[in-house]
């Protein structure tokens, strides 16, 4: 696998971004108020994944080192700039979920890209996310059943919206013939 | 037509392989990874300094693969074979020095404002920044667009932005400019701008090779011209006239040239006239359009189907169009004009309820057109949008064009449909792998399978060659005869005269015109004023009444402007603005990070204030918009301490009180705060860099400051411009599914939405990426920070580490002071 970023890979990963991240600005206003702080915070968990989506599809579009930070971080940039509510705090998310899903990259040795490969990754971009929320959003001052709940669904959130809707989406843009000259498209065709 | 007619030394050796040429392709064949046939087949070709080199073929007959081969953009940026031998001129090696303007002026820039989209190109061949000021005037003169160059140029009409990308071309000196049909996306009076454009570079004695369908105007300008076949082989080179003369049957019978164009006569003077028809003498051929005028008369005295009445279109404070009135009568053609940007595709929106009116109102068969229920009204009307796949809900054209997943069994009168529209073959192709044109017609032939009384295209016949355009105008007008209502836009004046029997045109934010085309026809100041004359009169006179400063003698103002506005350093309006903004970025994150560590009441209200305060006293913001943007927040954290009331664990022995299953303590008020506070403390610090940062300086000086890649940081810049576009995207998209109603939900699948949405994202980053490595952002200029030269003057200075230094120790200063204190 050519592993070298080429310009077409930076840019496509920051569109990407550009569009996850309008997403992510109003999944952030809608989410809280109708998850987080009327039935149970844990409960917020299941929306989770959604915020690291832009690293699982850029990572399954352009499969190079890298690009799933490059695009959790790029993808929290525009959340911000468009008006989060959470401010520059978007930026440390960025990381931690990027940066989680790109761990997970890194012990696969950007070898696997299977859907198999996506969930495990999208599920520890929600461990990052666990992180930042047990502290700076100081969620270890719940009790522990908010917490545990917290964290299981987190991890199961990413692991669908960061891991499999990346998939579903990336393998429908290969059917359609729009990859071709991305990292996806170049692979034998495998099953529809 | 003078400016064209003064710049023709045509030599008589013209069509002779030039003797010294600046680039020649010999045996060259191109073909793409999984193609099954080359795109390009043994060409043979030369062109030699100062020529002009018309381009001519078929739609997709490998026109464009050909001209970025030229560019050296294959295989390079894009993955092809190649085999044969490119031989370039040796100063035509560097980068930079074959420039490429492309068909789509959106996907070309990579940059917001005019001076900083010309010193792209500039900074990547690492010019001097001491130089970039006068080469950027220089460029824009020799272009013929005298802007201020310190404006965003999102807000310039198509004509100006292909302008802007030829200045590009031009300030890096290149050798050798290809145009890939420039004037694809524009109204007759922008591409005249961009006509007389080329015949002035080719009057500088510059290179040219241009590809163009709306030719017969370049003619006079064209050296030679190169004739291509659908095979992607050359069959005829020659001078104009003999080329056009030898190949003109054939031209029409491939479909490039409609049946009932005129040739041009032989001969330059000829020539020169026949490109532009007098209006007067189109008004009289109009005349003498029997159809036309038949057609229009029963259908005047008919019911109106759809009355429009003081119709207004804002957005904002900005109107689009106002007052705007007429009524469509029961089977009538009409057709909205108007140059590019007019609103055109807004109105038709309107007529379908797609589009909120600012005032005024629309009616259909005699309601208000939002009192009908949706899924009525859009059995009532059909709507065609502009971007075929906005209506793509299936993943195969069989399914699309059934309406219903068929999968191998395609009805019949699926495959006629297919057939008619040139289609066949397609059935289980997906809709986004098709190509543009094949795209749009079977958006307009999903579109025809069901009966409607009223038809609303955008742009029907759009990127379209002369035979499909001819086989969706046929298939409209048997509509019609049937006795259906039908409304498009377009910018084809040949179509207007010949198929509508109303035209409205929009312009100048209103109804110009309101009647038959034959009427518009006899008014040359209507058709002057909407962008519907293609003569140079009309952009002269455009020019003179434009609002910015056009014209070379008004580029010495423009350039004071320039060097006000930014090639000396600004003089900044605030402290806080005149911060470095890659340093300010960082100094807000770390005192985010810091303020995490806020644990008490105290340290939490102390993180908070600081930012505000400093947006009061270095951002200079007015203490009451502060309040407004802030006030957002607070009400999204007053859920958030809720949250931490309800949920938070309680000590033993502390006062908690169970509703529900909420248990509510002063421990969880006390925890909520502290997270509220200090989260709007962290909005604070976006707040202060969101409004005091230039977001160009911002990247360019994480870029040129703190060594981030020019890749990560000029890529990020170039996606941000694409993020309004994406809303309108999104809006557009969302209207489709509403006109697609019960069928959309039924087949509701989080890939319907995804796939038009990231497929655009997909191809238009491909373009700009081509783009940006055409104007030489390739090597160290793209991977090294000090590969290149900066226009932008972003340093760090003693202001900056003061700043910096204060932030952090005041951020300290409150946590650890208000942990102490409890």
């Amino acid at each position: 696998m050519r592993r070298a970023w080429k310009l077409r890979d930076v840019v496509l990963a920051v569109m990407i971004s550009v569009v996850c991240g309008a997403i992510y600005m109003g999944w952030d206003w809608l989410t809280q108020p109708l998850f987080g702080s009327t039935v149970s915070p844990a409960i917020g968990g299941i929306v989770n994944g959604v915020w690291w989506l832009a690293s699982g599809l850029a990572a399954y579009i352009i499969r190079k080192p890298g690009v799933a930070l490059l695009a959790g971080f790029a993808s929290a940039f525009f959340e911000w700039v468009l008006g989060s509510p959470y401010g520059p705090s978007v930026l440390m998310s960025g990381l931690v979920q990027g940066g989680g899903f790109e761990v997970a990259l890194v012990i696969l040795l950007w070898r696997r890209w299977g859907a198999a490969a996506m969930l495990f990754g999208g599920a520890v971009g929600g461990i990052g996310n666990s992180i930042q929320w047990l502290t700076q959003y100081q969620g270890y001052t719940y009790t522990f059943p908010v917490i545990l709940g917290y964290i299981v669904l987190t991890l199961l959130s990413g692991a669908f919206f960061a891991g499999l809707l990346p998939v579903w989406v990336g393998n429908a843009l290969r059917r359609a013939g729009v990859v071709r000259n991305f990292e996806l498209g170049r692979q034998v065709p495998g099953v529809r | 037509m003078t400016p064209v007619q003064t710049t023709m030394p045509r030599s008589e050796q013209a069509a002779a392989v030039p003797a010294r040429p600046l680039l020649a392709l010999h045996g060259v064949s191109i073909q793409y990874p999984d193609a099954g046939a080359p795109s390009v087949s043994d060409v043979n070709l030369a062109i030699a300094p100062g020529e002009c080199v018309l381009l001519l073929g078929p739609s997709g007959c490998g026109k464009s693969t050909l001209g970025l081969a030229c560019a050296g953009l294959i295989p390079s940026s894009v993955e092809a074979e190649v085999s044969g031998q490119i031989w370039r001129a040796g100063d035509l090696q560097a980068p930079g020095r074959v420039a490429i303007v492309f068909q789509d002026p959106e996907t070309q820039f990579c940059m917001l404002r005019v001076d900083d989209e010309i010193a792209f190109g500039l900074e990547n061949r690492c010019v001097p920044r001491e130089d970039m000021p006068d080469r950027i005037l220089a460029s824009l003169a020799e272009a013929g667009l005298a802007v201020n160059p310190a404006v965003a140029h999102s807000t310039f009409s198509g004509g100006m932005k292909q302008k802007l990308a030829i200045a590009a071309a031009l300030a890096t000196d290149a050798q050798l400019l290809i145009l890939d049909e420039p004037t694809a996306n524009l109204d007759p009076a922008s591409t005249r701008q961009v006509f007389d454009t080329i015949a002035r570079l080719k009057a500088q004695g510059k290179t040219l090779l241009v590809i163009e369908h709306k030719f017969a105007a370049l003619l006079p300008v064209a050296d030679r011209v190169v004739m291509m076949d659908h095979t992607g082989r050359i069959r005829r080179v020659g001078t104009p006239e003999a080329v056009l003369e030898e190949a003109w049957p054939w031209m029409v019978a491939e479909g490039i040239l409609p049946a009932w164009q005129v040739r041009p006569s032989a001969g330059p003077t000829a020539l020169g006239t026949d490109s532009v028809p007098d209006v007067t003498a189109r008004a009289a051929v109009a005349a003498e359009e029997v159809r036309t005028a038949d057609r229009s008369q029963p259908v005047a005295d008919a019911a109106p189907l759809v009355t429009v009445t003081g119709a207004t279109l804002a957005y904002g404070t900005d109107t689009v169009w106002r007052d705007v009135s007429f009524a469509l009568p029961r089977g009538s053609f009409t057709a909205i004009v108007g140059p590019n940007g007019a609103g055109k595709s807004s109105l038709l929106q309107a007529l379908a309820g797609l589009q909120p009116l600012a005032a005024g109102q629309v009616e259909l068969a005699g309601r208000p057109v939002g009192a009908w229920k949706p899924a009525d009204r859009f059995r009532k009307l059909a709507y065609c949008f502009q971007n075929p796949e906005y209506q793509f809900v299936f993943e195969r054209v069989g399914d699309e064009l059934a309406n219903r997943v068929v999968a191998d069994d395609v009805p019949a009168e699926v495959l006629a449909l297919l057939a008619e529209f040139g289609l066949d073959g397609t059935a289980q192709q997906s809709p986004y792998g098709l190509s543009q044109g094949q795209k749009r017609r079977l958006s307009v032939a999903s579109m025809l399978r069901v009966d409607h009384d009223l038809y609303l295209l955008d742009e029907p016949t759009f990127g379209q060659d002369a035979r499909t355009q001819e086989a969706i105008m046929d298939h409209l007008l048997r509509l019609q005869q049937a006795g259906k209502t039908l409304v498009m836009t377009t910018h084809d004046m040949e179509l207007v005269r010949r198929y509508a029997t109303h035209v409205a045109v929009l312009a100048e934010g209103r109804l110009l015109f309101w009647g038959h085309p034959s009427d518009l026809l006899k008014q040359p100041e209507v058709l002057r004023r909407a962008h519907l004359l293609d003569d140079a009169a009309a952009v002269i006179h455009e020019a003179s009444a434009s609002a910015t400063p056009e014209g070379r003698a008004s580029v010495g103002s423009a350039s004071k402007e320039l060097e006000s506005a930014s090639a000396v350093p600004r003089q900044r309006s605030t402290p806080a603005a005149a911060l470095n903004p890659g340093l300010h970025l960082m100094t807000s994150v770390a005192a985010a990070v810091i303020a995490m560590f806020a644990h008490t009441l105290a340290s939490a209200v102390a993180v908070c204030c600081l930012p505000l305060l400093l947006a009061l006293a270095v951002g200079w913001i007015h203490p009451w918009r502060l309040a407004k943007r802030i006030s957002a927040f607070v009400a999204f954290y007053v859920l958030y301490v809720w949250s931490f009331v309800a949920f938070s664990a309680v000590p033993p022995g502390a006062a908690h009180l169970r509703v529900l299953w909420w248990n509510l303590s002063w421990v969880g008020l006390h925890n909520g705060l502290v997270l509220a506070f200090r989260m709007l403390g962290v909005v604070g610090w976006g707040i202060l860099l969101v409004s005091t940062a230039d977001l160009t300086e911002l990247l360019v000086s994480l870029c040129k400051n703190f060594h981030l890649s020019p890749m990560l940081s000029y890529g990020v810049l170039a996606g941000t411009r694409f993020a309004p576009m994406f809303r309108s995207e999104w809006r557009k998209l969302h209207q489709a599914r509403v006109i697609r109603g019960r069928e959309a939900r039924t087949a509701l699948r989080s890939v319907t939405y995804a796939l038009p949405l990231f497929s655009q994202a997909v191809r238009m980053s491909e373009r700009v990426a081509t783009a940006m490595e055409a104007r030489g952002f390739v090597g160290p200029a793209a991977r090294r920070p000090d590969g290149r030269s900066y226009y932008r003057r972003v340093r760090v200075g003693a202001w900056d580490v003061c700043y910096t230094a204060l932030a952090v120790l005041l951020s300290l200063v409150a946590v650890i002071w208000g942990n102490q204190v409890g």
